[in-house]
């Protein structure tokens, strides 16, 4: 079930999501092993960050929230890390968070050294001089960004959109007019937990990220705002750059995964599900997209991406 | 050196699928806070999900902070209890509290202990809440065994009441105990000045011998310190260590295994002690955890994750593992050593920054 997704090439299309069990090398190959396609890196930044305080993680109905902070040891005490994964054989894609621009360029060319076969840009941190507001909410620094990593790697560029805006075809549009070979849809939905008891936000940093099976329904519709801006009504592409399209959120299952691909992902990857599941899990959802091809008749993850979307054309 | 190839089954009870009610925030109401030593205490609670000895909760204390705890009573009943020493700003916290006040929990979480007849089971410091949870399900299964309690000196030993009641009748000592006098008048109930809190302790005489021996048909306790202020006059490791070559000595069936919690230095030598010796083992750790349910990897050791393929490790795990007993991680993962400026890590510290206080509370 060989895929290639925006340039990266991988054993099937069902990675690890940034975040999840990417403290060391040696849990990043646990992942591979299991039979991950790819696997994401924690977002990774110059400075060490312990993130916030405890708690930092709580269970909700339908999923999860979380207010980690981006914690990290800096790049520095990181590569060895990097490097452990990628002798290990993993497919690494290393994400990376700045505070600007030159931080973004600085970090991917550094990042791409130690081996990773991709960089993903998350953009879900707040700008440094900015209001708060997350950076990539403005189609501007997304463009410019994206266009500053694209011009220092040879790898390929993703880029990683936040749900928290309005209409992502306007961010997918920015980056994919800057280069990028891949958009991952979506990052975690913004959220808070109150505690009717104690009266007061249950999470360290207040409010924190959404993520979990009640985001499936949400992502799937952003992958197919986006993969329906780029394929025009007929169902081609249209004309200029057309990334590839990695599908995140709520995904448990194959069948779920496969909704995705459906929808117009190349690939997608995998986080929340690991709480159930274990390491285990994006492995396991890999063999049940491949056992639903088969029950569908469908060899390769190309006959029928974006398939729902030309159905739906048909009318 | 390489403990014996273990076929113990590692209860693991924390992440059945009987539902996530486990990893779901609920809070409840303390029934008792007991005092065990200055700057320790136990406080009692009930909560109904079944719970294996060696499993720990996440707890919250609301606008302070969340930290994991090893459950040191599980009663028949929802009866739990949680020993917590104050090292840190949320222990301390905690060790202020009253009966009626309220905290969250998480859990519970990983891994238990694996329960079975003639085990030598070694607690040190507050390494002997498990140890002593896991004591109270063997007398209630009938099961035999030794156990050895460490601490620094006689006025820092926690536990040892319960312990002696359970291996006396298998009962509880303690029906959801007092706050301490002290803590009343708003000296503190973690208060090191107490004197006072130690009379309140000491509710219940000490019934054991100068020798620091109690022993009944049940099993036998065996009290160590490192001053010899009560008991031996060593560490938990070097006591063990001697209670096997007594039994290698006297002709009767040596240990089936050995369990162990406490600093990771006495773990890592007692590892040692089971391998030259052949015995099965199991050991709980502990590293600073933030989701509790396996995804941050804050707690990650070799690859594995000690809230979920944990705490409690068997003998051939823990010798594939070559950060044991050697490198935690810290709040950023960067890699550090087990002892760092002289003082020992401490879960129970998380977020409390690198000055919070002593590791062990008798020391302050």
């Amino acid at each position: 079930m060989t895929v290639e997704a925006g340039g990266l090439r991988m054993a099937n299309p069902v990675m690890l999501a940034s975040g999840i069990l990417g403290e060391t090398g040696k849990s990043l190959l646990r992942v591979h092993e299991a039979g991950a396609g790819g696997v994401v890196t924690k977002s990774i930044g110059f400075e060490t960050r312990e993130g916030h305080a405890n708690p930092t993680f709580l269970e909700v109905a339908g999923g999860y929230i979380n207010a980690m902070g981006l914690p990290n040891p800096g790049l520095d005490e990181y590569a060895p890390e990097l490097m452990t994964a990628v002798a290990g054989g993993a497919v690494v894609v290393g994400s990376i968070f700045g505070s600007d621009v030159e931080e973004y360029a600085r970090l991917a060319t550094r990042v791409q050294e130690y081996g990773t076969k991709a960089v993903e840009l998350n953009l879900s941190c707040p700008h440094a001089q900015g209001t708060g507001m997350e950076l990539g909410t403005d189609p501007r620094l997304v463009a410019s960004i994206t266009a500053a990593v694209k011009g220092v790697v040879a790898v390929p560029v993703f880029v990683k959109l936040t749900p928290n805006i309005t209409d992502i075809r306007d961010i997918a549009d920015a980056a994919a007019a800057a280069g990028a070979d891949a958009v991952v849809a979506v990052n975690t939905l913004k959220a808070i937990a109150i505690d009717a008891g104690a009266r007061v936000p249950v999470l360290g940093n207040r409010v924190g990220g959404f993520s979990g099976p009640a985001l499936k329904h949400i992502g799937l519709r952003m992958v197919w705002d986006i993969y329906s801006m780029f394929h025009g009504p007929d169902g081609s592409p249209s004309g200029g750059r057309t990334p590839a399209i990695i599908g995140v959120g709520g995904i448990e299952t194959g069948v779920d995964a496969a909704e995705y691909i459906l929808a117009g992902a190349d690939a997608v990857q995998v986080g929340s599900a690991l709480v159930d599941g274990g390491p285990e899990a994006p492995g396991r959802i890999a063999r049940e997209l491949c056992e639903w091809m088969d029950a569908s008749g469908f060899t390769t993850v190309d006959e029928f991406r974006g398939l729902a979307y030309r159905n739906s054309l048909r009318e | 050196m390489r403990a014996m190839h273990d076929n113990v089954d590692i209860i693991r009870l924390g992440d059945h699928k009987a539902g996530k009610k486990p990893r779901s925030l609920r809070e409840v109401t303390l029934e008792g806070v007991e005092p065990e030593c200055p700057g320790v205490h136990t406080l009692h609670f009930k909560d109904s999900l079944p719970l294996a000895p060696g499993q720990f909760y996440m707890i919250w204390v609301p606008g302070k902070g969340e930290i994991p705890l090893t459950a040191s009573i599980i009663s028949p009943g929802d009866n739990r209890g949680l020993t917590v020493a104050a090292v840190g700003e949320k222990t301390h916290m905690l060790n202020r509290m009253r009966t009626g006040d309220r905290i969250g929990i998480r859990g519970p979480f990983g891994s238990g202990f694996h329960l079975r007849d003639d085990w030598l089971w070694v607690g040190g410091g507050i390494g002997a809440s498990p140890i002593v949870a896991s004591l109270s399900a063997l007398v209630e299964a009938g099961q035999k065994a030794t156990v050895v309690l460490g601490s620094t000196r006689a006025d820092a030993l926690i536990l040892r009441r319960r312990a002696v009641a359970l291996l006396e009748d298998g009962g509880d000592v303690t029906g959801g105990a007092a706050d301490v006098a002290a803590g009343e008048a708003g000296g503190g109930a973690g208060d090191e000045a107490g004197g006072m809190a130690g009379d309140e302790a000491d509710k219940h005489p000490d019934i054991i011998p100068d020798d620091g021996i109690y022993s009944t048909p049940r099993g036998s306790l065996h009290i160590c310190t490192d001053d010899g202020t009560a008991g031996y006059r060593g560490l938990a490791s070097q006591l063990a260590h001697s209670l096997i070559m007594e039994r290698k000595g006297s002709g009767q069936k040596m240990f089936k295994g050995l369990a162990a919690c406490g600093p990771e230095p006495m773990m890592l030598t007692l590892l040692e002690l089971a391998g030259l010796h052949g015995l099965h083992c199991q050991f709980s750790l502990e590293r600073f955890m933030k989701c509790g349910v396996g995804i941050c990897d804050s707690c990650t050791m070799d690859g594995l994750q000690i809230c979920r393929d944990g705490p409690v490790f068997d003998g051939a795990a823990l010798s594939e593992m070559g950060e044991f007993g050697r490198f935690v991680r810290d709040l950023s993962g960067r890699k550090i050593e087990v002892w760092k400026h002289g003082r020992r890590f401490t879960a129970a510290e998380e977020g409390d920054g690198g000055d919070a206080g002593p590791a062990d509370p008798a020391d302050s």
